[in-house]
C-alpha cells in the first residue's frame, strides 16, 4: 500500500469504518512504515484529547438558578402573547398537484395562444357564423314556403333560372 | 420507559403545561449543556445558548411530531441557536474559553495536558462552522454520525467528510505540540 493511500484511511481506521481486509492491509502498512504510524498516532492523540474535553459538572445550585431563569424567561415571553404562543401542529397541505395543474393550465393557455393568437378560436368562429346560419335557415324556409306554391318542381326551376337571368341582366346593366 | 415518560410530557407541554416542560428539560439539560459548552467554550454563554434554545423549543413544540426523536429535534434547535450565537460573537470578536482541569493526571502532565487542551480549543475555533460542530458532536460529545446528520440536516457521508477535514486540520495545527509531548 502506498503511503498516500494509507494516510487517507487513517481516520477511518480509528472509527472502525474500514472493511476487514482493508483494515488488515492498512495495519500491515503501519507496521512497516514509521511515518504513517506516526501520523496515525497523532490522529489518535487529537481524538483522545478531544474526548477528554468535558464540560464541567455543574452543581445543583447552578441548575436551580438555571430553572428559575428559564421559568422567568418563559413567563416574560408569555406576557407578550403576539410573540409567544405554542403554535398548533400545522397540517401540511401538499400543494404539488395544485402547482402541477396550474403549470399545465398555463402551458395549455400559452400553446393555444401561440397556435390561435389573433385568429378566432373555433367557438368564436361558431359564434360569428351563428348569425349567418340563422339567415341561411330563414332563406331555406322562405324557399321551401315558396316551393310549396309550385307543385311542379320544373316550374320552381324555371323560376330560379328566371331569377338568375334577372340578376344576371341587372349585374351586366 | 424514559421514551414513554417523554411522550407523555410532550403531550402535556402541548396543552400548555409549563411544569411538564421543566421536567422534559431536566431529562436532557446536562447533556445539552455539555454540547453547548463544547461549542461556545464557556459556562455563561453555554447557559445563555441553552436557555435561548429551550425557549425556542417550547414555542415550537406544536411543530414537534411524536414519531420523531425529541433528542435530535431539540439538538437541532440547540445547534442552530449556537451557530447564531457564534456568528454574532464572531462579529463582536470577544471569545473567552474556559477549560476543565483533569485531576486524574500528575501535576506536570496536567499542565501539559491543559496546555494541549487549550491549544486544541484554539485550533477548534479556526475550523469552519460545519467542521467544528460535527467534530465536537462526534468526538467531544460522542454522538453517532447518523444522529449528527439528522441534527445538521445533511447526509451521514457529508458529516464524515466534515469530521475527516476537521481532524486533518487539527492534526496539522497541533503537530508540533503532539510531537513534543509524544
Amino acid at each position: 500500500m502506498l503511503c498516500f493511500n494509507a494516510r487517507k484511511k487513517l481516520y477511518a481506521l480509528t472509527e472502525g469504518d474500514l472493511s476487514g481486509s482493508s483494515a488488515e492491509e492498512l495495519k500491515v502498512h503501519l507496521d512497516s512504515c514509521a511515518k504513517c504510524a506516526e501520523e496515525y498516532g497523532r490522529i489518535k492523540q487529537v481524538l483522545e484529547l478531544a474526548s477528554k474535553k468535558e464540560a464541567p459538572k455543574m452543581p445543583p445550585e447552578f441548575w436551580a438558578e438555571f430553572d428559575r431563569d428559564l421559568r422567568e424567561k418563559l413567563v416574560r415571553e408569555k406576557e407578550t402573547p403576539d410573540t409567544f404562543t405554542i403554535r398548533p401542529e400545522r397540517t401540511k397541505i401538499n400543494l404539488k398537484p395544485v402547482y402541477a395543474l396550474a403549470a399545465m393550465a398555463m402551458f395549455l393557455i400559452s400553446v393555444s395562444f401561440y397556435l390561435f393568437g389573433g385568429v378566432p378560436t373555433k367557438s368564436r368562429l361558431n359564434a360569428a357564423s351563428d348569425e349567418r346560419l340563422v339567415n341561411d335557415l330563414l332563406a331555406i324556409e322562405e324557399l321551401t314556403e315558396e316551393a310549396m306554391i309550385f307543385d311542379d318542381q320544373d316550374i320552381l326551376l324555371d323560376e330560379i333560372f328566371l331569377l338568375e337571368e334577372v340578376n344576371g341582366s341587372n349585374g351586366s346593366a | 420507559m424514559i421514551e414513554i415518560a417523554e411522550g407523555l410530557l410532550i403531550d402535556k407541554v402541548k396543552t400548555g403545561d409549563d411544569d411538564a416542560f421543566q421536567q422534559l428539560v431536566s431529562l436532557h439539560r446536562e447533556k445539552a449543556f455539555g454540547l453547548c459548552y463544547s461549542i461556545v467554550g464557556n459556562v455563561e454563554d453555554a447557559k445563555d445558548v441553552l436557555q435561548m434554545a429551550l425557549v425556542k423549543a417550547y414555542k415550537g413544540m406544536g411543530n414537534f411530531k411524536k414519531n420523531a426523536s425529541f433528542y435530535t429535534w431539540l439538538y437541532r434547535i440547540l445547534v442552530n441557536t449556537a451557530r447564531d450565537f457564534l456568528r454574532k460573537k464572531a462579529r463582536e470578536k470577544t471569545e473567552v474559553f474556559e477549560f476543565a482541569a483533569d485531576v486524574s493526571l500528575s501535576p506536570e502532565k496536567r499542565i501539559i495536558n491543559a496546555e494541549l487542551k487549550q491549544l486544541l480549543d484554539q485550533a477548534i475555533c479556526t475550523l469552519s462552522e460545519n467542521q467544528r460542530i460535527s467534530f465536537i458532536m462526534r468526538h467531544v460529545n460522542g454522538m453517532k454520525v447518523n444522529d449528527i446528520a439528522q441534527i445538521i440536516h445533511c447526509r451521514p457521508a457529508t458529516v464524515k467528510v466534515h469530521i475527516y477535514r476537521a481532524v486533518k486540520n487539527l492534526k496539522k495545527q497541533l503537530t508540533p505540540y503532539l510531537t513534543a509531548t509524544g
